[in-house]
This record gives C-alpha cells, structure tokens and sequence, in this order.
C-alpha cells in the first residue's frame, strides 16, 4: 500500500499518527521514499500542491493533505478520514482600513490568491463576480502593493495578514486534512484500506 | 491562457490535440490484437458489430450529458450553422441508431462496437486515458438473465485481455428506485447518487435525513461493500430488518444477481457494491465497474438503461459496458520479425515469399 504524504511540517504530525497503529516512516535526510519498517506500506514524500496529482494518477493509493490542495486540484477521491490536526480557516482579507467590501465593489471583486478555483466557486456561488489574480505565495504583498485589494488566504493566527496591515473580512471556509484515496484503488483494495481506517479511527477516538 | 492562446509552430509540429494519441508498432499490434480478441470473443458469444458516425448533432445528446462530460466534447458546426460532436462515448451513439431503426422482431438484438472516441483533456493532465472504446449492448432482454448475460461477458472478456485479476464491483439503480418509494423525494436523487459515487458519508447522511429517511440505517448498508465468497452468507442479517421493506428487496434482488453470477465464474471476484450506482443519470438496474489493480480508474463500466433508447423512438430495455482496454497494460505483442525472401529479382523474391507466406510464415520482399 502507498501513500502519499506532504512534505514538511505535517509529515511529521501524520507520521507520528500512523507511528500509534505500528507504521513507521522514518525518513533519512533527503530521501523521499520511506518503507515502513513493518513492510505494510511505503509512504512517497511530495509537495503539498503534487499530492492529488500522484493519487489521481494512482501512483500512490492513498494521501494526505488538506482539504484546499485536493478541492483545487479539480480531481475527485474518495474522502476516508479528516484527521485532528492541521486545520485551519480560508478567509477573505484586506487592508485593515479598506470596508469596501461589505458596502458591494461596484463591480467585480478582485482577489489575488492561489485557491483560484475554491475562490470562483465561493463567489460565483453567491452570485459575486469575481476576478482572480493567480499567485503561488506571499499574497499578502498583493493589497499592499495595489495588485488586487483582496486575497483568499489559509488564516492560521493572523499573525501574517497583522504584519502587512490586512484583517480577515470574512471566514469563506474550513480546511481540513484528510486521508483521501484513489477511488479505483480503493475499490480494488477495501478490505485493507477500510482496516487501516479502523485501526486510525480507534487511536484518534 | 492556453484555451484561447494559439500555438506556436513547433508545438503544433510536436504535440497532439489534448484527447488524442498516437500509437506504433509493438504496442500498436498489442493494442491490435487485444482488440481482435475482443472482437472474437463478443462474435463468439453471437454479437453483431455495429459502427457509428463519426459525429452526431450535439442537441440530441445534451439532456444525456452530465456538466463535466459536456466541458469535455469536442464540438463544431456545419455549414448549416448546426452544432456537430465527435464521438466522446459510443454507447449514446448506438443507442441512437438503434432506438431510429430497430424493430420488435429483430430482438433480442445483440451488438459490439470497437471504436474510437474524443474527449477534452486538459494538457497536464491525461490519466483519463480513454481513446478507444470497446463494449456491448444487449437489447430486448428484461432483467436478471441480460444482466447475467453481460456480467459473464464482462469477466469473459477482462480474462481475454489480460485483466483476470480484475474485480467487479456491481450495485443497482434499483436501490435508488427504493428509496425514492420509501419517501425520499425524486429531487433528491441526483444528489444521492453523486454521494454514493463519491462515497461521501456525510453528504449521504445529510440527503437522507433531509428526504425523512433514517441514515443511522441506510447509509452503513449502502456503503457496504461484499465480497461474493461463498462463505459470505446471509450479509444484511440482521440489519435487513431495520431498512425501510422497499429497498432490502432491491438490496435482495442485486445480491441475488450477482451471487448467481459469481458462482458461474468462481474465478473472477464480484462484489455487491450499493455505492455504484452509474455515471448517467440514464441507468435504471445494475450498474458495474471493473477494477484492476494498477489502473487509475476503473477499466470497465456499464450497467442497464432500460429507458435510453426510449429517447430515441424505439423502447426496448437494454444493458451493456464499455471496456477501456488502453487502461490494462497490454501483453507485449509477440512478434516474430519477418523473414527476407530469396532472389535475385523481384519475381523471384516474389514466388519465394507467396509459398512461404502460405504456410503462415511473414515474408518481405
């Protein structure tokens, strides 16, 4: 069994959870594959924003990620399990000093961010048009600097948007990571799939 | 904006429109053959071959489209300013030509096609793979005997090609049926049946509860999915008492299909599935799926759809699958090189290799 797990911080916390039920993926520096010591699984260490690309693929069965990255892959999984940890919120925000927002635009609402296709959704969804501007990190430059006056952003503690003199305008979501598969390769391997869920239910229960 | 930004010279010279492939040699003469032996198999079991148009008019098969199989069609117009597709699925084609020409005495008709089909992909993302469509349509036989017909045709046919350690995963519109005649309002069923297929226990949890059903209930039965051993007896027990009278019979009438099945062909795995419900909104029984365990998506998919040729003006009940078989990594083709004919001049060269190729063997001249 393969799963696919981001690199970085929450590696570690869903290797610690998987630790629990007896895999363990010790990494050595550098190395992007890691078998489990109990030969059960092999776990594949990708970028965040790779990882449904890989599951989707069926390179690996099985992933690990935020419920952002899979929503804005455009590929549809089977959700298994969210976990406890790595949750956070997508928020609209702004210069702290600009209330535009919540008095209407005027016209379409620009917004600079990476979730482009969450944030079309939302807006369009309530009946907003919007337009986008696409950009891969530090969208908070974007109001700062006069690229768009919003942006769609994971708001953990505010700290960052504080920094650049930006607020949250409004909490558009919740993310949440999730262990997600492939849906032919569950179908194909349920049996052991589903027990591995049951084995984590149980430790995070 | 690559949609809508024209391309450059070299990448015209060097890419394919996204949705299209080439294939050579070796692997075009695997490809080949499994799709002889496709051919040889559907003939044997007294399936017709059937071809259709290249293109059709868009309008007739809209309704029939889900959202995102709609982005995916190639679409142009004629020179009446008519809206044309290409093929993106043979299944809505041929059940057009049959429901214009089929009549009560030519059924129970039985038909195969093998033919190529177009759908959009996006540039950096081409797992869906599916360029060539090979299946079946069996039409003018109600019920569990065409079910079982094309359920055995399936395993039959996944054995042909190299795919014998598929699985078949079969569940039934009928389920959906049931619950609609339990209560739940038929506005919910699209909703129901995209959670089942996306397995979303949430989302189920909250339709039913929404149509006045008890989820607590239904949702575990539905998400079940049974191995078809012979051990595995009597797998609703108990539960079957809790679920609303209409849908444990249609839960009862799939498992009975299916077992049946499964005994004829203990060789292959069948498993009742709930949560297959079909890709169309125009299935009406079973609905199946083959999986292998190295594609990224199911290989085979069909079911019944008793009412689609009704759209076309003849109604006759109908079930079928389409097989992609570029999905399942071909065998490598055995190929024996050609030999080369003797002589010193083409007439020569010429009689040399019509007698050897009369006894079978490749010859160039």
């Amino acid at each position: 069994m393969t799963i696919a797990l981001p690199k970085g911080r929450l590696f570690e916390r869903v290797a610690a959870l998987f630790a629990r039920i007896g895999h363990d993926f010790s990494v050595g520096e550098r190395r992007l594959v890691a078998e489990d010591r109990s030969g059960g699984m092999r776990a594949i260490l990708v970028k965040n924003s790779d990882l449904p690309t890989y599951v989707h693929h069926g390179i690996a069965g099985l992933g690990v990620c935020g419920s952002d990255v899979i929503f804005e892959s455009g590929h549809e999984f089977f959700e298994l399990l969210p976990l406890p940890f790595g949750g956070t919120q997508i928020c609209l925000a702004g210069l702290a000093e600009d209330d535009s927002w919540r008095n209407g635009t005027g016209g379409r609402l620009r917004v600079a961010t990476k979730f482009t296709r969450f944030t079309r959704s939302f807006f369009h969804g309530q009946g907003i048009p919007v337009e986008i501007v696409r950009l891969n990190g530090s969208v908070e430059l974007a109001p700062v600097l006069g690229l768009a006056p919003y942006i769609v952003d994971l708001v953990e503690t505010g700290k960052t948007l504080e920094a650049h003199g930006l607020e949250v305008k409004e909490v558009l979501g919740e993310t949440r990571v999730t262990l997600f598969a492939n849906r032919s390769y569950y179908k194909y391997h349920f049996p052991e799939i589903d027990e591995l869920v049951n084995r984590l239910s149980n430790v995070l229960h | 904006m690559p949609g809508i930004m024209s391309l450059s010279p070299i990448h015209r010279r060097l890419s394919l429109p996204t949705g299209t492939e080439t294939l050579r040699l070796r692997e075009a003469l695997s490809r080949r053959q499994a799709a002889l032996a496709l051919e040889d198999l559907f003939a044997l079991w007294g399936y017709l071959p059937v071809e259709t148009p290249l293109v059709d008019y868009f309008e007739v098969y809209r309704r029939l489209l889900p959202d995102e199989s709609t982005r995916a069609t190639y679409r142009t117009v004629d020179r009446a300013g008519e809206v044309l597709m290409v093929r993106p699925d043979t299944t809505m084609f041929v059940a057009k030509q049959l429901g214009i020409h089929l009549h009560d005495e030519e059924l129970p008709l039985r038909v195969y096609y093998n033919e190529q089909i177009l759908r959009h992909e996006n540039e950096d993302d081409l797992s869906r793979n599916e360029y060539q469509q090979a299946g079946v349509e069996l039409v003018g036989v109600q019920g569990s005997d065409g079910d079982a017909e094309v359920l055995l045709l399936l395993a039959e046919a996944l054995k042909k090609i190299g795919a014998g350690n598929a699985v078949i995963h079969v569940g039934s519109h009928a389920v959906i049926d049931a619950l609609i005649e339990a209560g739940m309002p038929p506005a919910r069923e699209r909703d129901i049946c995209e959670a089942l297929r996306l397995r979303d226990g949430e989302r189920c949890l909250n339709a039913l509860t929404a149509a006045g059903l008890d989820p607590e209930v239904l949702v575990p039965e539905l998400f079940a999915i049974h191995a078809c051993d012979p051990a595995a007896v009597g797998l609703r027990g108990s539960a079957k008492d809790s679920l609303p009278s209409q849908v444990a019979d249609a839960l009862e009438g799939l498992e009975t299909v299916v077992r049946s099945v499964a005994a004829l062909v203990p060789d292959v795995s069948f498993r009742i599935d709930p949560s297959e419900v079909g890709w169309h909104d125009y299935y009406t029984g079973i609905a199946f799926a083959a999986y292998t365990p190295d594609s990224d998506d199911a290989v085979a998919r069909g079911g019944r759809y008793d009412d689609l040729l009704g759209l076309f003006g003849f109604t006759a009940p109908s079930v079928g699958f389409s097989l992609f078989a570029r999905k399942i990594p071909a065998a490598p083709a055995l190929v024996k090189p050609a030999a080369r004919a003797v002589g010193t001049t083409v007439a020569e060269r010429y009689a040399d290799a019509r007698s050897r190729r009369q006894k079978g063997e490749a010859v160039t001249l």
